[in-house]
């Protein structure tokens, strides 16, 4: 399963109805933990349990907090996984797309960014509704529909 | 850092929904009923020749009376609890990697007083 059916099985789950990262995580029983991590380190997945960085906005927090979670739901079983440190700048491996996969498509579904891109939202608009950040939303418009 | 104790082997999806239909006294048949699939969705499922998508995962849980979570868990190959620590790049600092250490002790002392 790539990061995208990874989306569509978890929104389903959620019913499809907007959640929090935080929303989703609770109900993977997945806790989220503020912490104050060193160096680069923005995020980290370990033993069930997700760490975001303290003071990061919450733009940043949702996404980190989606990505950890899919290396919960997806590569958990995978014992040698190098990913649970995600950092600004890393080469990003298999793992590492496949969970910005999920952050991505889960956030928005094809099916809405059809939607924003026919009611005219332009990338500001796209941004507030999401609590994202315009750079995010411009990276979410370049990702091509996903097929599974 | 190395890796704490690996989890078992996850049981492929197939072998678990036999298990699911041998527990429940049903062929696949009914499974395919219950869920609103085809037979032949069921079989190559059961067979390892394919894994049910978003859809079907959701009306196999429901067919179960399962929370979908689980369903998906089983899909997915994931164990409902885990007790690893992953590899770690190769150049984090040393500042970094007890950071994580930290983490991680700091997520089992919370278990514990949970328990």
């Amino acid at each position: 399963m790539n990061g995208a059916e990874q989306a569509a099985v978890v929104r389903a789950i959620m019913g499809g109805r907007p959640a929090t990262a935080e929303i989703v995580c609770a109900r993977f029983r997945v806790p989220v933990y503020r912490v104050n991590l060193a160096g680069r380190l923005r995020a980290v997945y370990v033993d069930g349990a997700i760490g975001v960085r303290i003071g990061l906005t919450r733009p940043v927090q949702q996404h980190l907090i989606l990505h950890e979670l899919a290396h919960h739901l997806m590569h958990a079983d995978i014992a040698a996984a190098r990913f649970s440190l995600d950092r600004r700048g890393a080469t990003l491996s298999r793992l590492e797309r496949e969970a910005e996969e999920f952050a991505y498509y889960f956030a928005i579904s094809d099916a809405e960014m059809g939607r924003l891109v026919e009611m005219g939202w332009d990338g500001a608009q796209v941004a507030a509704h999401y609590c994202r950040t315009p750079a995010w939303v411009q990276m979410r418009a370049m990702m091509p529909v996903a097929t599974y | 850092m190395t890796s704490t104790a690996k989890p078992t082997a996850p049981q492929p999806f197939g072998d678990w929904l036999l298990d699911m239909l041998h527990r429940k006294d049903w062929s696949q048949r009914r499974l395919a009923r219950e869920a609103g699939v085809t037979s032949a969705a069921v079989s190559r499922w059961v067979r390892g020749m394919d894994l049910p998508g978003a859809e079907n995962i959701a009306r196999i849980a429901a067919a179960f009376g399962l929370d979908p979570v689980v369903v998906m868990h089983r899909v997915n190959g994931s164990p409902p609890t885990l007790g690893y620590l992953a590899a770690l790049e190769d150049d984090l600092t040393e500042e970094e990697m007890a950071s994580v250490a930290a983490f991680a002790e700091y997520v089992k002392a919370r278990r514990g007083r949970q328990n």
